[in-house]
């Protein structure tokens, strides 16, 4: 029998659960120069916002034991320069095509969301809840579930019926709250999660190692929280549909985060670590399901024991 | 220039051996030929091991030729120490080439000015194109691959006794040059900035970032452009007109 490694999501056939990372394959299709991106189930931009942002100062990377922080500061061109120049490089008939998006205040996020809601060619939107309210003195939005859940409600009003998944953050112990609040405010489901706060310090110098002090931990060494934190979320709310992004290296980290119950897989590091990884996992992945004796890839999803 | 477009590839090492003080030069075979290769493209390189260290390291290629690259790099942390064990017939994979080169030269050759492990890109623009390449470094690299007169160590314990800056002071007339070229610590770079700046000569610097990707995805690798938003060193660079870039930020 052939192996089906289908999944859905909004009431949408992928052909495969794999998907780009929010900001780890740019705004544009440079990946390309890889692997035709149609190989992709979806491919998730690099967060945009109304207003063009340029960043934070260098350093914004640093490397720990099997994981990367980074504060790039959600550097980004604006929708209106996305959508003019980035957004018809993609072939959107053959590849479901995500944007993510983000605001500083309830109004910011409003207009983008406005913007990107009449794009034929996107999918689905994807809602980075972890920044900043610079109107309620820099509260990060994801910290607080009622104003998550009333961001959401605004932001899909505002997009005239695309679907759109909540980027939730793993910082706050509240996460199942916030994680109910958004569903009720009508969210297609959830990608869980973003990075953790996190810093390294430079002992020569005595100074942190990023330019911000702070950033956020991405790579294998956050694999187990995120699959940890997917899998309660699944369990409070099994027919809410979950993004799995977190430290996915292999076919076996796949296959796990699909156990948890995810209905998706997003690679973000790996992609950054190797840019044809992608194609490397989709390869391991069908192998895998053959030596396991797996026909349909999403029978698993949620079938974790015990 | 018809240039390459970047490839990931597994490649065969041919040999890993120390040549200086801390030095090592890698050789690897590459899956296609890579004669176009120019002076200041670079490479992410990792070792086929788990997953610490994560990123591949950028290592500037200092010699390309039909399908194969050399490598010369210090050791200076975990990576560059992995890296420099690691012996044939191993494979290590690269991501190749990346980035801009420096520009071949017009009608005279260019001063060609090296700080510590910046000189790999330029042996190699010296080696291909010709030029003056004048090389610091902190104290004697123990390196076959250049003249004594040609150095200068901060501890005078081999040729001049004193900076790469000082030495070009001393031995050469920098207006002589209309173009110049340079890699190394940023303090150097700055300093040959603020020097160049009354001069008509063209400065062309390559620059070091910390990188995840090497290739454009993360936007890691940035410097302030003269318009004070960010270029990205991977992909924009790494070699950049001085005056494009504000380096004191
Ligand atoms: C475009 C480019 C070309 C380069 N070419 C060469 C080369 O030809 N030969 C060579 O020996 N080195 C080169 N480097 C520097 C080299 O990448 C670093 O020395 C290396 O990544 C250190 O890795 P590590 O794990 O050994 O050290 P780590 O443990 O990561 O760090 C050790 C020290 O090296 C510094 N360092 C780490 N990463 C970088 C980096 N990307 N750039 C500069 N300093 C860094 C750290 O700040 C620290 O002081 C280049 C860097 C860039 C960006
Ligand atoms: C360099 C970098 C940039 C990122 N930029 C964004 C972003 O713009 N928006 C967002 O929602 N998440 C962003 N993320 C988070 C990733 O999308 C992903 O959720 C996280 O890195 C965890 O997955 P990973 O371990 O596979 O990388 C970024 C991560 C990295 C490493
Ligand atoms: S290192 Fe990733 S964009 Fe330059």
């Amino acid at each position: 029998m052939a192996l089906k490694l289908n999944t859905s999501l909004a009431g949408q056939t992928l052909k495969n659960p794999l998907m780009t990372a929010s900001g780890t394959s740019g705004h544009s299709t440079l990946l390309s120069n890889y692997f035709p991106l149609e190989k992709l189930g979806a491919f998730v931009t690099k967060g945009v916002s109304s207003n063009a942002k340029i960043g934070n100062k260098p350093p914004r990377i640093c490397e720990t034991p099997s994981g990367l922080i980074n504060c790039i500061g959600l550097e980004n061109p604006g929708i209106k320069f996305f959508i003019d120049n980035y957004l018809p490089q993609f072939p959107s008939e053959t590849l479901p095509l995500i944007v993510n998006f983000f605001g500083n205040s309830v109004d910011t996020y409003i207009k983008a969301a406005a913007s990107l809601g009449q794009i034929e060619e996107i999918f689905a939107l994807e809602l980075n809840i972890s920044c900043p309210n610079v109107q309620k003195g820099g509260i990060l939005f994801g910290s607080d579930p009622i104003a998550a859940g009333d961001l959401v409600e605004k932001c899909i009003k505002a997009t005239q019926g695309k679907p759109v998944f909540v980027k939730l953050s793993p910082a706050f112990s509240n996460f199942l709250e916030t994680a109910n609040q958004v569903m009720q405010a009508g969210a297609a489901g959830l990608t869980c999660f973003n990075t953790y706060p996190a810093t390294d310090i430079d002992i020569q110098s005595k100074s942190f190692k990023l330019s911000l002090g702070k950033g956020g931990l991405s790579g294998p060494a956050i694999l187990p929280l995120s699959l940890l934190k997917l899998h309660e979320i699944h369990t409070h709310f099994p027919e809410v549909e979950l993004i799995a992004s977190g430290g996915v290296n292999t076919a076996e980290d796949i296959i796990k985060y699909i156990l948890a119950g995810a209905n998706a897989v997003q690679l973000g590091t790996s992609i950054l670590i190797n840019p044809t990884s992608p194609i490397v996992l989709l390869d391991s992945l069908k192998n895998l399901c053959l030596k396991m004796g797996i026909n349909n890839l999403m029978n698993l999803k949620g079938k974790v024991k015990g | 220039m018809n240039k390459l477009k970047p490839n990931f590839f597994s490649a065969p090492i041919l040999s890993n051996q120390k040549i200086g003080k801390n030095y090592f030069c890698l050789k690897v075979k590459t899956p296609q030929n890579i004669d176009q290769v120019e002076p200041g493209q670079f490479a992410m390189l990792r070792g086929k091991w788990n997953y610490d260290p994560l990123l591949p390291r950028p290592l500037s290629i200092a010699r390309a030729e039909k399908f194969q690259l050399d490598f010369i790099y210090e050791v200076r942390g975990r990576g560059t120490h992995l890296l420099s064990l690691m012996q044939p017939p191993r494979e290590i994979e690269i991501l190749a080439p990346l980035g801009n080169s420096f520009p071949p030269p017009e009608n005279s050759l260019p001063l060609l000015l090296a700080g510590g492990i910046g000189f790999p890109p330029l042996y190699f623009y010296q080696q291909k194109y010709g030029g003056k390449l004048l090389a610091g470094f902190q104290t004697n690299p123990e390196l076959d691959l250049f003249s004594d007169k040609i150095i200068a160590t901060d501890d005078g314990s081999l040729g001049f006794k004193g900076n790469v800056l000082q030495l070009l002071e001393s031995c050469t007339e920098i207006n002589n040059y209309s173009t110049i070229m340079a890699c190394g610590p940023r303090i150097m770079l700055k300093q040959l900035k603020n020097r160049c700046s009354p001069l008509q000569c063209n400065l062309f610097l390559s620059l070091e970032e910390k990188m995840a990707c090497g290739t454009g995805l993360c936007h890691g690798c940035a410097v302030k452009s003269r318009q004070n938003d960010y270029f990205k060193i991977c992909t924009d660079g790494p070699i950049f007109k001085s005056s494009d870039v504000n380096l004191e930020e």
